[in-house]
């Protein structure tokens, strides 16, 4: 089950640019089925969560402070083997949309424990632009 | 003067068919922004609430049966003019009667199954925001 699951976001370039229309028909078409999402902007602590592999490093503070420049579109996707079969479309995104190393259109968790935590993250608790209407 | 926001859902049909993105690509084409946007699925008791100005029609309970049927993406959409320029990209209510270039030609089915939901009126606007995302509207 675990690795039908994985965490995707549309970062604040592709959002600013008005290319997330685009980037979901891509996930659709690929075959992933969209089990939660929500627009939202990250703070700066659950950017440094969402980097935390890269602390340390030269660029670790540019993407940082990118990532929590504008609104982002969070994902939960599902799809057989869905962490390799993302990463190859997050690639295909990029070479359509990417602008820079870091204005790079797409994000996708890399292993199996980076999604569970990124969709923890950005999941729960339920806040007023993840839970459910009543 | 009219509003800058309406509410948006696309609905149980078009999620199911995957054509989110082929909707959202309309709606940002058109020279809206995304305010607010969340995956969500409406129990029956919200449905029903979320449609009660048509309580006494006879095709509420299938409406509500309909839109509490599968996820939904609820979205608030900024924009001058944003509740009459919707309704103009939306098209017909019955997607049969729908111009070229709007959503509902594009992706609607049926009168019933006609993809996407667009608030009639600034004031309804406020309302339907305020129900999907009470926090910020």
């Amino acid at each position: 089950m675990a690795r039908d699951l994985t965490f995707a976001m549309i970062k604040p370039d592709a959002v600013q640019q008005k290319q997330v229309g685009a980037i979901i028909t891509m996930v659709e078409k690929a075959g992933f089925t969209i089990r939660a999402m929500r627009l939202t902007q990250l703070t700066l602590e659950t950017a440094g969560t969402l980097y935390q592999a890269h602390k340390g490093r030269s660029y670790y503070e540019l993407m940082c402070a990118f990532i929590v420049s504008g609104p982002v579109v969070a994902m939960v996707l599902e799809k057989e083997n869905a962490i390799v079969e993302f990463d190859e479309l997050k690639e295909s995104t990029r070479r359509r949309f990417a602008m820079s190393r870091t204005h790079n259109a797409i994000h996708g968790a890399d292993t199996v424990e980076a999604a569970y935590r990124e969709i923890a993250m950005l999941f729960l608790p339920p806040t007023s632009t993840n839970a459910l209407p009543s | 003067m009219a509003g800058t926001i309406t509410f948006s859902m696309i609905k149980p049909d078009a999620v199911q068919k995957k054509h989110v993105g082929g909707i959202i690509s309309m709606i940002e084409a058109a020279g809206f922004t995304i305010q607010a946007m969340k995956h969500t699925q409406l129990t029956p008791e919200a449905a029903a609430k979320f449609y009660e100005v048509h309580k006494e029609r006879p095709f509420y309970k299938d409406m509500c049966d309909f839109v509490a049927s599968g996820p939904v993406v609820a979205m608030v959409l900024k924009k001058e003019n944003a509740v009459a320029d919707f309704r103009k990209l939306l098209g017909a209510t019955n997607p049969a009667e729908a111009e070229e270039g709007t959503i509902r030609k594009n992706f609607g089915e049926s009168i019933d199954h006609n993809a996407v939901h667009g608030s009639d009126a600034d004031e309804t606007a406020a309302v339907e925001a305020h129900f999907f995302f009470p926090e910020k509207y």
